[in-house]
């Protein structure tokens, strides 16, 4: 049954069918030709049950408050601001890419709103320095991987909802990680800009940064408001996403009046189309993962690659490179969907932290959205850029490389995602 | 004929859509406003919860025609004209049966609810009712991947969506209209 639904579901995905119909397709087919004695309403059930969860409301509106910073300004605003404070050394501007992404990481859920909030206005400013087009692709796509990372992340409400593991818990332990990717991102750039000698930019004056900050500042109400109300009780998660809204609402509409009251229902019809989007494919995630439960694949899966009594390391090993592989060819939030539940048993069983294994989860489907050849973040850089999909790729190779070593320390060392939980 | 009909989904698409989005924001910070003064509102979850069932289901016809489904495109953007006007014309079919299929299964499902009699636990109201936009989002969709079939065969251009041809790669966003608009109006922030 399993070998048929994936030579089904390869065949309709390679032919370029939407996505949520390969997986629709081989859900069907499992259960109208295999399980004869299950309705296959039981599909639709599933579906709906799959987009049901309170907790899932914060996706759309994080998605909501990131497309209202994104229309008004507000990448830019942190772009400067960053600028001021780092584009004078080697690399500068790199360095300011890779930061203003994690700062927006910060507003933002998913990685695509950030490919589009930064990777636009950087770009050119990176090209008139004599970055080539290629690096300043995988720079910009890469990068993008930390807002995965930083809280709020769309992929940890997803593994918080599907685990049952806290999200503040996993928001508070995405920093770390995020920051050193971010620091490794920032080691090459300056390694890059010497060695290509790219010309340094003019050092910015004390009076242009103190301008840069005061313009930004307001921006970092955003991780106050999700970080501090949700860690102090004040808000739940979808909660704080609402908030989120309300305050960018505040900032764009009101105070910077770089959005117009009128465009927020544009605004809103953009935000509900990736939302039918991500939706559609999590509850057809969610009926595939029913399906293949119901046939009892995952304790095959896990008992012939696992075996009886597997090892921290060997779990952590197939964890990573389950994920990795799993988001070469799918969206990262179905693979959590569908991989979640098939590993996570075996993880705590194993002692295994979930917090930790959330962390490592969600920087493995942050590397497996900018990796060839599904990697959806390519695609949006395609889309936006307008550029043919090699000229995109050429040089992720090496970013890919750095994020695995990353993952790498992430998986042997868990302090490095539990000591800030374990702080506070 | 068809396509004012089209035009005239698509309308009301977008105001669900948007609407939803704009109404979960309200609902959600209205709730917790309440809460701390003591007088939650116990059926923010509901509604909540029925505007993503509608926004996720009643948007797959309008994700459709502006080709927003998530695709692999890498190896169908390999192939020749002819080709891709094939495939694009199976793929829809296929689609389109699919879909129907599930509108079908999903109407199947909502009796079952309505057979059991369940009523939500805040509001009281029949469950069956949150299940409805399932059967009618599949059948807008399926519908749209119908009308992509005859946009295909009537065309020269292939349509992956119909509102959106192949190799057309410049994807117009909110965010670039409403850039244009500033442009024009001439203002910089």
């Amino acid at each position: 049954m399993l070998t048929m639904m994936l030579i089904v579901m390869i065949s309709l995905l390679v032919l370029g069918f939407p996505m949520m119909i390969t997986m629709l397709a081989g859900t069907i087919l499992a259960v109208v030709v295999y399980m004869p004695n299950v309705e296959p309403f039981i599909i639709a059930q599933q579906m709906m049950l799959g987009v049901q969860g309170f907790v899932l409301l914060s996706v759309p509106m994080f998605m909501f408050a990131a497309d209202i910073m994104v229309a008004g300004k507000t990448a830019n605003r942190l772009l400067d601001f960053v600028e001021s404070f780092v584009g004078h050394i080697w690399g500068g501007l790199a360095i300011t890419t890779a930061a203003t992404c994690t700062l927006f990481g910060s507003i933002s859920g998913s990685t695509q709103a950030t490919v589009v909030a930064i990777g636009r206005p950087m770009r050119d400013k990176l090209l008139k320095r004599g970055y080539d087009d290629s690096s300043v692709m995988a720079l910009i796509i890469n990068s993008s991987d930390l807002a995965y990372l930083i809280p709020p992340s769309i992929g940890m409400i997803m593994y918080g909802v599907i685990s049952g593991t806290s999200i503040g818990d996993l928001f508070i332990a995405g920093i770390i990680p995020g920051l050193l990717v971010l620091l490794f991102f920032s080691l090459y750039s300056i390694y890059y800009a010497r060695k290509k000698q790219i010309p340094l930019l003019p050092k910015a004056s004390w009076k242009e940064r103190y301008q840069a900050t005061r313009k930004s500042l307001l921006t970092f109400g955003f991780p106050v408001i999700i970080i501090g109300g949700i860690y102090s009780g004040f808000f739940s998660p979808t909660e704080a996403a609402a908030f989120s809204v309300l305050y960018a609402f505040i900032i764009e509409v009101c105070i910077f009046k770089s959005v117009k009251l009128k465009d927020l229902s544009k605004i809103a019809i953009s935000t509900g189309i990736v939302t039918t989007v991500v939706f559609v494919l999590v509850g057809t995630g969610t009926a595939f993962a029913w399906v293949i439960s119901y046939a009892r694949i995952p304790q095959v899966i896990t008992s012939t690659v696992l075996g009886t009594d597997p090892s921290v390391l060997k779990v952590l090993l197939t964890v990573n490179i389950a994920f990795f592989l799993g988001c070469m060819l799918v969206d990262p939030l179905v693979v959590i969907i569908i991989l979640t539940p098939i590993f996570f048993p075996a993880a705590i069983a194993a002692g295994i932290d979930p917090v930790h294994l959330g962390i490592i989860i969600t920087l493995q489907v942050a590397i497996g959205s900018a990796t060839p050849p599904f990697g959806y973040d390519i695609f949006t850089a395609c889309a936006i850029f307008d550029k043919p999909y090699l000229t995109v790729i050429r040089k992720t190779p090496f970013y890919i490389l750095m994020l695995l070593f990353a993952a790498l320390i992430i998986t042997l060392v868990p302090g490095v995602s539990l000591f800030l939980t374990e702080l506070l | 004929m068809f396509r004012k009909i089209s035009d005239f989904i698509s309308q009301i698409e977008e105001r669900i859509l948007g609407g939803s989005i704009i109404l979960m924001a309200v609902i959600l910070i209205a709730n917790v406003i309440a809460r701390k003064l003591n007088n939650s509102l116990s059926y923010a979850e509901e509604i909540g919860a029925a505007l993503l069932t509608i926004c996720t289901f009643l948007g797959i016809g309008y994700a459709a025609k502006k080709a927003r489904h998530i695709r692999m495109s890498a190896i169908f953007d390999l192939f020749p004209l002819r080709l891709k006007k094939i495939v694009t014309i199976i793929t829809s079919l296929v689609t389109m049966l699919l879909l129907f299929y599930m509108s079908y299964i999903s109407l199947q499902y909502t009796q079952y609810i309505k057979m059991l009699g369940k009523v939500t636990p805040a509001l009281r109201l029949p469950a069956w009712w949150i299940s409805i936009p399932l059967s009618i989002g599949f059948l807008l969709g399926g519908i749209q991947y119908l009308l992509n079939i005859f946009i295909n065969l009537k065309n020269p251009e292939v349509y992956i969506g119909t509102e959106k041809i192949a190799d057309d790669v410049s994807t117009e966003t909110v965010f670039d209209v409403i850039e244009e608009k500033k442009e024009e109006n001439g203002e910089d922030n």
